[in-house]
């Protein structure tokens, strides 16, 4: 059983202006999930709609065997899932500590012990502790947000772009976290910009135009042409798609 | 020059007061409250009527007001909030939930004011009104400063009110949500933050702090209906100056208002004076308001402490 079940989804940003159209898809217990796609393919979209940011205008998301289809993102929380957007992920004026704090919401009582894990995911942040968030560089931010996401200890992770903006040597950084996460036992949906993140998954959905063309192990994936075509703009197929 | 100056910072702690809510409410409900100077009236009134019930509990030694006064302006602060909820409910909430815009939201403020301003109309009617009778000695100070025992209260309890909201922002959870969902809404849902307690809080502090703003202001002053309406626009101009959503420039921009309309309008007046010309520059206060509201706009319109978002 999967925990987290998607089917026949459809959602957008208004009546009749759905961005995602029928998706179905699953993430299992444990697993590292990667949704790949070209700039507009909906996938921001879907992790909107499964944090419920946004009310799908069809289809059903089940959690734990439970149908969350019309539920709040307070609600969806509490469940355990977390979602760390890809921007304005973080709350700038409040300090790195408070912006954790703030993670832990739902949670009663103090959550120091909590937060020493997250120290030694992200040691970086146990000395910026006081500082205000909003002026902290792009990597460092992006720390804060997903160290905010992993305050609930939550059993799924949505992660949109974590690597967006990040200059190379911190993106491998990010990677690695993603996988310490994942190795933790929390399963990850990986929105996936990057060759490099999509590798770190072991099955992947590629969503175009709203509609998932193409899923399945990662390696094999990753040999198809549309997957290519992706990362390595169009040289591989004749018709060429474009990025 | 002197006196005019610590004039102008007890009004301008009263101001203060004010703008902490105005700008609490348009930072986080995302509209500018028209209803605030009429809600700062309503609670100067609703301690009035506390104060015609209670017993005579005696004075505080050189002050015009005993326990009483505290008692009712406590009961008052939180009728005010409780009213304000009330609003929230039955209209501003349905507005929020529909995806209005600031402006019909602000619009629906107007409308808001001008029922708290006819309910005091009709209960206590449109003559001047007083909490005490009793006149004071002013104490004098060097450089021709005069200040009353009053005045030593009313900064004091301003400035006392002031940290207390400071604290509650900074030191507890909710304080800390309130900040959350002020500077990223759909981030603080998605983190579980309940927006509509955060909402409820918002109401609960700007309401009963503007409330405490226009019992001080009756205390120094006296009691009409039209008193909030006319400082709101000060109020409006010290958040404007100080930077839209940041209390330290609420308090910031409430002073330097204060002080220059009190400046301002004396200097011109003993100019005037000394010029035989038949003038009240008095009533020119809030022009002075405006002007400053103006130069701030054209220079540096996120104001002094904001940020440009």
């Amino acid at each position: 059983m999967s925990l987290l079940e998607i089917e026949n989804l459809s959602a957008g940003y208004g009546p009749e202006v759905d961005v995602l159209h029928g998706i179905s898809l699953d993430l299992n217990e444990g697993e590292l999930l990667a949704v790949v796609g070209p700039n507009g393919a909906g996938k921001t979209t879907l992790l909107r709609t499964v944090s419920g940011v946004l009310h799908p205008s069809s289809g059903r998301i089940t959690l734990k065997e439970k149908d969350i289809t019309n539920y709040g993102p307070e609600e969806i929380i509490k469940m355990g899932l977390s979602f760390v957007p890809q921007d304005q992920h973080i709350f700038p004026s409040l300090t790195v500590k408070e912006n954790l704090e703030m993670g832990a919401y739902t949670l009663k009582g103090d959550q120091g012990e909590r937060m020493e894990e997250i120290f030694s995911i992200f040691p970086q942040l146990q000395s910026r502790l006081g500082q205000q968030a909003g002026s902290m560089s792009g990597g460092q931010q992006q720390m804060v947000a997903v160290g905010r996401g992993l305050m609930i200890q939550p059993e799924i992770l949505l992660l949109d772009e974590p690597t967006a903006g990040l200059q190379p040597s911190l993106v491998k950084m990010m990677l690695d976290k993603v996988r310490e996460i994942n190795k933790l036992g929390v399963s990850v949906l990986l929105v996936a910009q990057t060759l490099e993140a999509l590798e770190l998954s072991e099955r992947a959905y590629l969503l175009s135009a709203g509609e998932i063309v193409l899923s399945g192990k990662t390696e094999e994936l990753i040999e198809e042409d549309k997957v290519q075509d992706l990362y390595f703009g169009s040289s591989r197929t004749e018709e060429g798609e474009g990025r | 020059m002197a006196d005019l100056f610590v004039n102008g910072i007890i009004l301008g702690s009263i101001i203060t007061l004010g703008a902490i809510g105005v700008t609490l409410i348009a930072d986080i409900l995302n509209f500018f409250n028209f209803a605030h100077g009429d809600m700062f009236s309503f609670g100067a009134y609703m301690t009035l009527f506390f104060l015609g019930i209670f017993p005579n509990w005696g004075t505080f030694p050189g002050l015009t007001f005993g326990p009483a006064m505290i008692v009712a302006a406590l009961l008052a602060m939180g009728i005010t909030a409780a009213f304000a909820l009330f609003f929230d409910r039955i209209l501003f909430k349905p507005l929020r939930e529909r995806g209005a815009s600031s402006l019909f939201l602000a619009l629906s403020a107007l409308g808001v004011a001008f029922i708290f301003r006819s309910i005091i109309r009709l209960v206590w009617g449109p003559q001047v009104q007083y909490y005490s009778r009793a006149l004071q000695m002013a104490k004098r100070f060097p450089m021709g400063i005069t200040i009353k025992p009053d005045e030593f209260f009313i900064v004091g309890a301003a400035f006392f009110l002031v940290l207390v909201v400071y604290l509650f922002l900074k030191r507890t959870k909710m304080g800390k949500a309130m900040r959350a969902a002020s500077d990223n809404e759909t981030l603080a849902r998605v983190t579980g933050i309940d927006t509509e307690k955060v909402v409820i809080w918002t109401w609960i502090i700007a309401v009963s702090l503007t409330a405490a703003a226009g019992i001080l202001y009756g205390i120094e002053v006296q009691l009409r209906p039209i008193m909030g309406w006319n400082i709101l626009i000060p109020i409006f101009v010290a958040v404007i100056v100080g930077g839209v959503g940041n209390l330290w420039g609420a308090l910031v921009g409430g002073m330097i208002i204060g002080v220059a309309q009190e400046l301002l309008t004396g200097v011109l007046q003993n100019m005037f004076n000394a010029m035989n010309v038949d003038v009240l520059m008095s009533a020119y206060k809030p022009a002075v308001a405006f002007v400053l509201m103006i130069i701030v706009l054209l220079v540096r319109p996120e104001g002094i402490f904001g940020t440009g978002e």
